[in-house]
């Protein structure tokens, strides 16, 4: 540890540092290896009475798993997350931000720990897997699916510790165990279940489509660690919004180059594609579903995100915007500052809403995608109608969302509730201006009132979307600085 | 290289921490950051560290914007917190080296700067010691070489000799004049005045988030003397509070006050200063020593003592009295705290 290398992640190696002479991790790592000693002699002394000999490896293995995730889910969730939330509130990492170190590369370095971890449990316990695959029931091949099929849970309880360590909160350590359980134990033993049954392709491909969204979801929560560690003023929304788009624009990338693959065998799906998207001739219309659900998300995360920020860019932003014009467009898309946060809303929602108005595909009768085309439109009114009122009365801050949100929703189901009508048909009325008026069974009259209120209130904010592209756009950026002494030289 | 304060304001829900803050300070100088617990000092320093965000104003290293380019401003910028490191598991070379990694220092010259800070802050005996388990003394020295890693120009100390013993603080003074020959700009804040007056070049005193007075001591001295109504306060007598005048007495702003000392002929002393029409004021404190406020330049002041000398008095010596930082410091602050 004296010599390493100066291209290593400074974060990723003090951690390392720390976690090797941490007490708990050596408490934990010391119980597992016992643990699985202990196992083994039971195994060992006890096989007759377990039951059929065949199934030993397999019942060992499960077990096996079982602790390695529970301690994986302590020193990765808990301990972990407690260091960072600590560091957070004894404002050691501020002190360690006056340097040239980025939130980026915190977040690397955190999650990097994560994995160095993981992998030396694993490495720990490798010994035992081998005992286990001797003593039957599995095969390598299972034990190498069930093992890959949890890494992203693991992967993804790692994120949840470093973003919500980055937020410094107290408890956050418990609040990590308490959402990383539940989804270790729900999807960890869903997907090892399904690895079991891994030589079925059809099995595998579910597994891989499963994990790729949660490998999805682990980028956000990325995405966000970093815009949490970013400093207020700066751009913190970044990260998230460039990750946003990705996936945005990855949805028709995949799904082109599924039909382009399939184009030269008319009769015969490549193996690859069938892997990754199951089969696109028979499958379109479920590919396009789950890509309607995630930019549905998509727009939903970047039109609700827009909600805590600042109406203007910040003069912070303005400086670090780049030189290419075109560049400057999509800083212009991913920086903080509201305007952008809309128009990218905007761009992001007007393929799906083109594709549904244009009929491009046969939904009518389809509720569940109508909803999915409504709420985002809805969520869009009520940004934009929000930064109307902040504009007018800047004071407002974030009571204008409480504002806009207590008079367009609250309200109408509260006058609902309390007084009930007559005819449905003025219940329906009042509820207009929420999605729980939407009419099920006349999806095309929903999307209408709600994409009526959306661009009345985004042509009002028209002149202040062009007026911040042009400052984007146009204004002169001045060249940086040049301040240290050897720079000068 | 010149630090400049502008207008640096920063609310906190209903607080006003900092209200439009201003002064400057410059390479080679050690200014001393004065002000009652809850002024804003640390508020400012923060401010200038970049780890908080002013409301209004900005704080510039050479016309560089710590606002708009808060990344520059932090390569030569050392800041040493009033809060000790906590790192219940980490070795002070440990920590030292990630604090000369993430300043992108490499190879053999990051070994080097180490070697370097640890011989220069005193750190090496105790270089293989868990931080955790070192006395506030130690941990204070590992946070300065913390703050001299990057070798700054700019160094802003945030209480460096809070809980120090007497012989760490003479250290630290040490350390400090010796940094401060190196040329870097230097900004301390302190309640200990005593040891700032013995150090720093100049001083800027806060309260309530406002600045109520800046520049070298003895400006300052000179400055704040006349009331804001054009009345002079004098300096106070030993043991007299200090913070309101008995009798405020209308006086220029080029008043001096003298002390001087005879043998036994305060009253003849007095009864001869008062003939002059340039003296203001003359106060017999004990038979041997008075106190005389006088109108003129310090140039003027021995030409303004040599009747006393003419007249055959036992005078034994006479000196202008400076006021110290911690009188300045009483003085100018109502001790109100937000």
């Amino acid at each position: 540890m004296r010599f390493t290398s100066d291209s290593l992640n400074p974060v990723f190696l003090k951690e390392i540092r720390q976690m090797f002479r941490n007490r708990s991790v050596l408490i934990l790592t010391s119980l597992l290896l016992i643990g699985e000693i202990a196992m083994l002699l039971i195994v060992r002394f006890f096989a007759d009475d377990i039951g059929d000999s065949d199934e030993l490896g397999q019942i060992c293995f499960i077990i096996q798993m079982a602790a390695i995730s529970l301690v994986i889910l302590l020193m990765t969730g808990f301990v972990q997350c407690s260091n960072f939330a600590k560091e957070r509130q004894n404002m050691d990492l501020d002190y360690s931000r006056l340097s040239v170190l980025t939130p980026f590369t915190i977040v690397c370095g955190k999650v990097l720990t994560s994995v160095a971890m993981i992998a030396f449990i694993f490495s720990m316990c490798l010994p035992f897997m081998f005992i286990a695959y001797f003593l039957g029931g599995i095969s390598i091949m299972e034990i190498c699916s069930i093992v890959l099929a949890l890494m992203p849970v693991y992967f993804l309880i790692s994120l949840v510790s470093v973003l919500l360590g980055a937020t410094g909160m107290k408890s956050a350590e418990t609040l990590t165990v308490l959402l990383g359980a539940p989804s270790l134990l729900g999807l960890g033993v869903n997907l090892a279940i399904y690895s079991s049954g891994w030589r079925h392709s059809r099995h595998l491909s579910y597994i891989l489509r499963i994990e790729f969204g949660i490998l999805l979801v682990a980028g956000l929560f990325f995405a966000w660690s970093i815009g949490v560690l970013t400093q207020r003023k700066a751009n913190t929304m970044f990260w998230s919004r460039v990750y946003i788009l990705l996936i945005a624009v990855l949805g028709p990338v995949l799904f082109l180059l599924s039909r382009l693959a399939c184009w030269p065998f008319t009769h015969q799906t490549p193996y690859f594609v069938y892997f990754f998207l199951g089969n696109p001739m028979t499958e379109s219309y479920i590919q396009l579903c789950v890509w309607v659900i995630v930019w549905t998300a998509c727009v939903l995360l970047v039109v609700a995100g827009s909600l805590g920020e600042r109406m203007e860019p910040g003069p912070r932003v303005m400086a670090e915007r780049p030189r290419n014009r075109f560049l400057r467009l999509l800083h212009f898309l991913c920086s903080s500052g509201r305007a952008g946060a809309l128009v990218l809303g905007w761009l992001l929602f007007l393929p799906v809403f083109l594709s549904l108005v244009c009929g491009l595909a046969d939904w009518s009768s389809e509720s569940i995608i109508w909803l999915l085309a409504t709420l985002p439109l809805y969520l869009l009114f009520y940004a934009q109608a929000s930064a109307i009122l902040v504009r007018y009365f800047p004071s407002l801050g974030w009571a204008a969302v409480v504002i806009v949100i207590g008079v367009f929703v609250v309200f109408p189901v509260l006058c609902i509730a309390l007084c009930p009508f007559e005819s449905n048909a003025s219940e329906r009325i009042w509820l207009l201006t929420t999605p729980f008026g939407l009419e099920l069974g006349d999806p095309t009259r929903s999307v209408a009132v709600s994409a009526v209120l959306a661009i009345v209130s985004g042509c009002w904010l028209l002149p202040y979307y062009c007026d911040n592209l042009r400052r984007h756009l146009y204004e002169e950026v001045p060249p940086p600085p040049v301040l240290h002494k050897e720079e000068q030289k | 290289m010149k630090i400049k304060i502008d207008g640096v304001t920063k609310r906190y829900r209903n607080t006003l921490a900092a209200d439009h803050v201003s002064f400057s300070f410059e390479s080679g100088k050690i200014y001393g950051f004065v002000g009652p617990n809850g002024a804003g000092k640390t508020t400012t320093i923060k401010v200038m560290s970049t780890l908080v965000q002013p409301d209004e104003g900005d704080v510039f290293f050479d016309d560089i914007s710590t606002v708009l380019y808060p990344e520059l401003v932090r390569r030569v910028l050392g800041y040493m917190p009033d809060a000790l490191p906590s790192y219940k598991d980490i070795q002070v070379w440990e920590y030292l080296d990630f604090f000369a990694r993430t300043f992108g220092l490499k190879g053999e010259k990051r070994r080097k700067r180490l070697a370097d800070i640890e011989e220069f802050t005193g750190l090496v005996p105790l270089r293989e010691k868990i931080i955790d388990g070192l006395s506030k003394g130690m941990k204070q020295r590992v946070s300065l070489a913390r703050a001299l890693v990057s070798d700054p120009e700019v160094l802003v100390l945030d209480e460096p000799a809070a809980g120090l013993d007497p012989r760490a603080r003479i250290d630290l003074r040490n350390l400090l004049k010796i940094l401060a020959s190196q040329g870097k700009a230097i900004l301390l804040s302190s309640h200990i005045l005593s040891e700032l007056q013995d150090i720093c070049d100049g001083a800027v005193i806060i309260e309530r988030g406002k600045v109520l007075a800046s520049g070298s001591i003895e400006e300052i001295g000179k400055k704040m003397s006349p009331t804001s109504d054009g009345t002079v306060v004098p300096p106070p007598l030993p043991g007299e509070t200090p913070a309101t005048p008995t009798v405020p007495v209308s006086l220029p702003a080029e008043a001096r006050y003298l002390v001087v000392t005879s043998l036994g002929a305060s009253e003849a002393v007095r009864t001869k200063l008062l003939e002059d029409p340039d003296v203001l004021k003359v106060e017999v404190l004990t038979e041997d020593e008075v106190h005389v406020t006088i109108r003129g330049e310090d140039e003027q002041v021995p030409r303004k003592m040599a009747p006393l000398f003419a007249a055959g008095l036992p005078v034994t010596g006479f000196h202008i009295r400076k006021m110290a930082l911690e009188e300045i410091f009483m003085r100018i602050t109502s001790g109100e705290v937000q």
